[in-house]
Order: C-alpha cells, then structure tokens, then sequence
C-alpha cells in the first residue's frame, strides 16, 4: 500500500503516460509496416506489371512490323521489327531482375519460350523470297499462333503481378484497420482511466479534505481533539494527527498561562 | 452498500492475471515470429496497466460483504470478456466488432462456440490465447483469483457465497477455504494427464495442450477447422471422451476417487444416474444410425459415444456432421444440450444434478397427494436437501427455461429457422457450442446476424453465471432489498 501523494499522483499519471506511450508505438510499428507494403506494391508488383505492358505494347509493335514487311514497306517492317524486339529483351531481363511472388520466373520462362519461337518464325519468313499469298498463309498458320501465345503469356505475368497487387491492397487496407484499432482501444481505456483516477481523486483526495473541514467545523474546544475520521495512512492522516497535536500544544499553552 | 473502490480493486486483480495469460501467448507469437505479437502485447500492457491502477490507491480489503462478492463476480466475467477480445479486435482478420466479443464470451463461458469459417488461419499465440480463454474460464476467474489472492480468509469466504453454488458445495465434504485447492488439483491433474496422453497418441504438443484446455474446461475450441474429425484418430476420440466425461463430474467426487476416498464417484448416486442417461443416449442413436444404415454399428457407436458426451458435458468438441443425422437423434442431443453436465464441474447449463432432484421433488410431491400427512425429504447422497435449495432450483429451472425461450423467439423474430434458433438458445445458454441447423457441429456462428450475436453472448454470459446471480447484482444496483 502506497502512503505518499506524491507517489500515488506520480504512479497514477505514469501508468496514463505508459499505456498512451504503448498505444502510440504501436500505432507507428503499424503505420510503419503500412508503408513498407504500399512500398512493396509501388516497387515490386507495380513495376513488374509495366514490364509486362511494355513486352506487349513491344510485341504489337513488332507484329504491325511483319504486316508493314508484307504490304511491301519491308525495310521500315524490318526495323520496327528489330527495334521491338530489343524493347522486348529489355523488359524480359527488367523482369527477371524483379521477381516477387512464387512461380513468376516459371511465367517469365513461358514468355522467353513463346517469344523465341515467335521471333525466330518471323525472322525465317523474311529471309525465304516468296509469293504474297505465301507470305499470307505462312502469316496465319505459323506467325500470328505463336503471336498470340507469346501474347497470352505476358498477360499471364500481368495478372499474377495484378492479382497480387489486389491481395497487398487488401492486406493494407486491413494494416489500416489495424493501426487504427490500438488508438481506438486507447482512447477507450484512457477514457475508462480518467473515471478512474476521478474516482480515486475523489476518495483519497477530496472527500478527505471535506472530512478534515467538518472535522475543523464541527470542532469544540470541550471535544479536546479534532476527529475527522480519515481511514488512509497518507499525509492527510498526517494532517489530521498534526492538527490534534497542534491543538494539544495549544490547550496546554492555554493551561500553562492560566496557571 | 456496496464499496465500489473494494470492487474495482477486485477488477485490478482479474484485469492482471487476464494480462498474464496475454504474456504468454505474446511470448508464443513472439517465438513463432507472427503478426499478432503486437495486438497481443499492446493487449497485456493494456491489461496490466488498467488491473495495477487500483492498487496505487486502494488499502489492503480486511473482509468483503457478500453483494461486494456478487458484483465482482459477475462484473469480473463482463470486463474479462471485453478485454477477452481486444487482442481479437486488433489483429483482425475475420474479427469485427460483434465477433471478437463473441468469440471472448464464448471462450470464457467455455461454451465454444465460434464464429470462425477458418480457424487454422489464426497465427499460434491467438489460438493460445483463445485456448487460454477456455482454460481460464473452466473453473472460473474468480476461483483462480482466489488461488493467488494474497488477501484475508473473510474475503474468500465471501467469493466462495457467490461463485460456488449451495448444491455444488454439498459434494465437497471439506471445509470451504480447501475447496480451491480441491478444484485446482483436479482441474491441472487433468489437464497434464489429457496433454501427455494426446501427444503420446501423435498431436503435436502445442494442439495437445490447446485441447486439453478445451477438453478439461468442457469447451469446445479446437485448433483445427474440422475440430477432432480431422484427426480421424479412435485413440484420441477415447481419450478425449474419456476427459470430457470426466470434467463434466462433480471434481470434489473427482477428487475423493483420486484420493482414494468414501465419497467418490463410484459411490455418487446422482452420479450414476448421470452415467446411465448418458449410455441410454449412446446406446438409442446408434441403434439408429445403425438402422437408417447410415454407418456401420462400429461406426455408429463411436459417433455416437463421442457427440453424447461431447454434448452432455458441454464441451461441443465434434468428429461429425450431425446436422444430417435422423431427427430422433437431433432430439436426443438437443437434450443432452439442455441437461448438461453435473455441478462442481466446468460444465454449464442446468446440471443433472438439478434435473436428478427436480424429479426427486416431483416425486415427493406425489407422495405427498397419496400421504398428506407423511414426512418426505429430498435427498442427494444421503444428504437431505433443504426445502429453500430445493425451492431455488425449481425457480432456477423455470428461469432457465423462460430465458432460452425468450432467446428463441427472438431469434426466430430475426429471421433464423425454427431448429437453429432453438439449437442456438439452448447451447448458448448451456455453455454447450454447437447447435443445430444453420449452427450445427462444422458449421459456426459467423453468418448470424449482429443483432443475434449480442443476443447469443449474453445468453452465454448469462448461463455462465447461473442467471439468478445476474438478477440479484440487478436488484442490489437499484437499491432493492
């Protein structure tokens, strides 16, 4: 049992100091690993999603190419097509210098692998001389398949990287939620404290000092001593004896000068 | 009068041990590097602080008056389960508002029923701490308190008036101030026994311990979606029978058959009545799994055995669906729900042991219409029973079932079908868990509506505290004599 005031007071506000201490570095650790997920979105899922647009904007890029070779414009045709396919090699390797979630290289593998096929097709038609026609049905049969697969195989890297941009935004939004919850919960108990500490104030502080007035007011020099009636051992206990000493000394003060 | 400043410094004291069992499931989280260290920590802190604040101010309680005993009781149970789901409300997950306070009473009542469609995404030190809830809430906060209170013997005297009830004290033929260390001796003894014997047959320790603190607390938290089903272990069901039947016995009966004395359960008439009723349910369901062929009469036994104890004692642990099983058998269990396990135990509900001298008292009643000038006396183990207990357990009884029949009907008001919302009553305020219906054994809580879920708490919270307890702190706040 604390008797001193001053150490009530003292542990009183420490302990509201303590728990809004605990409330605030939690709320940073939160908002902290809140950060650090918008982070890991904006540099990882993020940057591998433009990647992949640029494999495909490249990849449309070196298929209007081929058709720009087969209206006749071959020369142009033949440089968009090299042109994108340098683009296409950058953002492969901008990949796999990138890669965040489990099972992407084997996405980004797929993509090499179509995206060779494809390449090594369209090169082998512009070296053979052939008719237009030919040029067409090998266009349809051979190239424009492997287009698509190439294609189809970038936009499954994009949706893996946008799926799980999707879930990390989820994850943030319940990081929030989370980050909030201790500040709520603090509040609550800071509240819940403070009725607390009034309560206590008024027992221990309060209502002693109204019991030592009445003691003071209803006191009769016949009474011989003040009784104000305090249960604590603290200082108003203190007072009190005090204030019976004090009244003691003076009565014999009193006595003394009478005789 | 009640002391407020004795009753709050009472609080402190289940706000700290609640704050110690938070420790260390933050200790767990901590070792298993899991997400949840923060909201558990923060939690304990929380706790801790709050449960100290008393103590700077408040001088040493020499004796307690029994209303100040009453309101700690029953005040102690409400903030334990407020501050129950703060480490819930925190980490998130499937936990809003509503659920983690259900989740909190649910543990802490040991009713076990949650609100979880995936328990096993619950990070270790949540689930040790859910465990944990059950564990404490077994024998009741105020009974551990009361192993740690530092304070006089006066003022365990008068916890003892208001959280052990008349009838549970007849059984323990010792004095009251040894009756906590009866319980907790039984109460640890059991529960190390069940977690060797659990790991012994291949869980591993951390799951061993989890459910023997839901076995022996009679609630029903498992660590694993499908509950003991998914370990699909006969071994284990037996063991867990076995400790499910066991915690749902008088533990001052537990205790002298362990100690070798007179009095034990061997030697308990209420006792055996309660095995019989027990085996006559085992017995009728797998006659008729057995006969609508949906098992094997093996197989049926051993569902059958394993959701009748489950049940009867209030644990709620499952093996089985057995929201499809034949109406007949939905009923059997739906009374086995209600009857629920005996006093002196963890179990919730109306106790056997009330039901045992209900139809005592009946018959009494009747003797007395033949013999209206014959002396009759209800007794329970040779002990006569008192004209006032046996008044108070009719009134119990009538009460008991006016509550679940209100709770009834205002779930069916909120749209709920007819099996479940009477299932959910019944389980709720028998501490039991799973219901029927939309509740049943693998399903859960979590699609009630919020409204239904407060409801569904207090039912819980109500039953917990043997709803007299909570009418007569009501009537002592308004001032009534």
């Amino acid at each position: 049992m604390i008797k001193s005031l001053k150490i009530k007071i003292l542990l009183s506000f420490t302990l509201l100091i303590f728990m809004l201490l605990g409330a605030g570095i939690m709320s940073i650790l939160e908002f902290r690993n809140i950060g650090d997920s918008v982070d890991k979105v904006l540099k990882n899922n993020y940057q591998s999603i433009e990647s992949a647009k640029k494999m495909a904007d490249a990849l449309e890029r070196e298929n209007n190419g081929i058709l720009l070779w087969l209206i006749g414009d071959r020369k142009s045709g033949l440089a968009t097509v090299h042109a994108s396919d340098s683009i296409i090699r950058n953002a492969i390797k901008e990949s796999e210098a990138n890669i965040t979630e489990k099972g992407e290289p084997r996405y980004i593998l797929a993509i090499i692998e179509a995206y060779d096929k494809y390449h090594t097709a369209v090169l082998q038609m512009a070296e053979v001389e052939s008719s237009l026609d030919e040029f067409k049905t090998r266009y349809k049969t051979e190239i424009q398949p492997l287009f698509f697969t190439t294609k189809n195989a970038i936009n499954d890297l994009m949706v893996l990287n946008q799926d799980q941009m999707n879930r990390q935004s989820e994850i943030v939004k319940e990081k929030s939620r989370r980050a909030m919850m201790p500040a709520i919960v603090s509040i609550a108990a800071a509240v819940i404290f403070a009725l607390l500490l009034y309560f206590f104030i008024s027992i221990y502080f309060i209502h002693p000092i109204k019991q030592l007035i009445n003691g003071v007011m209803e006191f009769y020099p016949e009474k011989g001593r003040l009784n104000a009636n305090i249960a604590t051992k603290d200082e108003f206990k203190t007072l009190e004896n005090e204030i019976n000493n004090l009244i003691y000394r003076l009565f014999r003060k009193k006595g003394s000068s009478n005789e | 009068m009640i002391r407020t400043r004795v009753v709050i410094k009472y609080l402190g004291y289940i706000l700290l041990f609640n704050a110690l069992f938070l420790f260390i499931s933050a200790t767990i989280s901590f070792f298993n590097n899991e997400d949840s260290l923060n909201a558990l920590l923060f939690s304990a802190a929380l706790c801790a602080t709050l449960g100290f604040f008393p103590y700077i101010f408040v001088e040493k309680i020499e004796e307690i008056r029994f209303q100040e005993g009453l309101a700690i009781s029953v005040l102690g149970w409400i903030i334990t389960c407020i501050v129950g789901m703060i480490p819930y409300l925190i980490w998130g997950g499937e936990f809003t508002l509503v659920n983690a306070l259900f989740e909190s009473v649910s543990g802490f009542t040991t009713t076990g029923a949650s609100i979880l469609n995936d328990v096993e995404a619950l990070p270790k030190g949540l689930l040790f701490w859910r465990a944990s809830t059950t564990f404490i809430g077994g024998v009741g906060i105020i009974l551990f308190v009361l192993l740690v209170l530092p304070e006089k013997k006066g003022v365990q005297a008068s916890f003892y008036r208001s959280e052990v009830s008349d009838l549970s004290k007849m059984s323990f033929r010792t004095r009251s101030r040894h009756i906590t260390r009866i319980i907790a001796i039984v109460y640890f003894s059991l529960i190390m026994a069940e977690t060797i014997l659990l790991k012994l047959l291949g869980m591993s320790l951390f799951d061993a311990i989890c459910h023997s603190f839901s076995t022996v607390a009679t609630a029903g938290f498992s660590t694993k979606n499908l509950s003991i089903a998914y370990y699909d272990n006969i071994w284990i069901e037996i063991v867990i029978m076995f400790f499910m039947l066991i915690s749902s016995m008088h533990f001052g009966l537990v205790y002298g058959t362990m100690t070798r004395q007179q009095h034990n359960i061997f030697t308990s008439r209420p006792t055996h009545m309660y095995m019989l009723v027990i085996f006559v349910g085992i017995l009728l369901i797998t006659l008729q799994l057995t006969h609508e062929k949906m098992f094997s009469f093996w197989e049926s036994l051993r569902y059958a055995a394993f959701q009748v104890i489950s049940l009867a004692s209030t644990t709620g642990l499952v093996t089985i669906d057995t929201a499809i099983w034949p109406m007949f058998s939905i009923i059997l269990l739906i009374y086995y729900s209600a009857q629920c396990g005996m006093v002196g135990s963890t179990a919730g509900g109306i106790k056997f042991d009330r039901i045992y001298l209900f139809f005592s008292s009946i018959k009494k009643q009747l003797k007395l219409i033949l013999h209206p000038n014959g002396i009759y006396a209800v007794k329970i183990d040779n002990k006569v029973i008192e004209n006032d207990l046996e008044l108070q357990i009719m009134v119990f009884i009538i009460l008991y079932i006016f509550t679940f029949s209100i709770t009834t009907l205002l779930l069916s008001a909120m749209g709920l079908d007819g099996i479940t919302s009477l299932s959910a009553s019944i389980t709720t305020i028998g501490n039991v868990g799973p219901g029927f219906g939309s509740v049943s054994s693998l399903a859960n809580y979590g699609h009630l509506p919020d409204a239904a879920k407060y409801l569904l708490s207090a039912n819980m919270l109500l039953g917990r505290l043997e709803i007299m307890n909570v009418f007569a702190l009501f009537m002592i706040l308004s001032g009534k004599k």
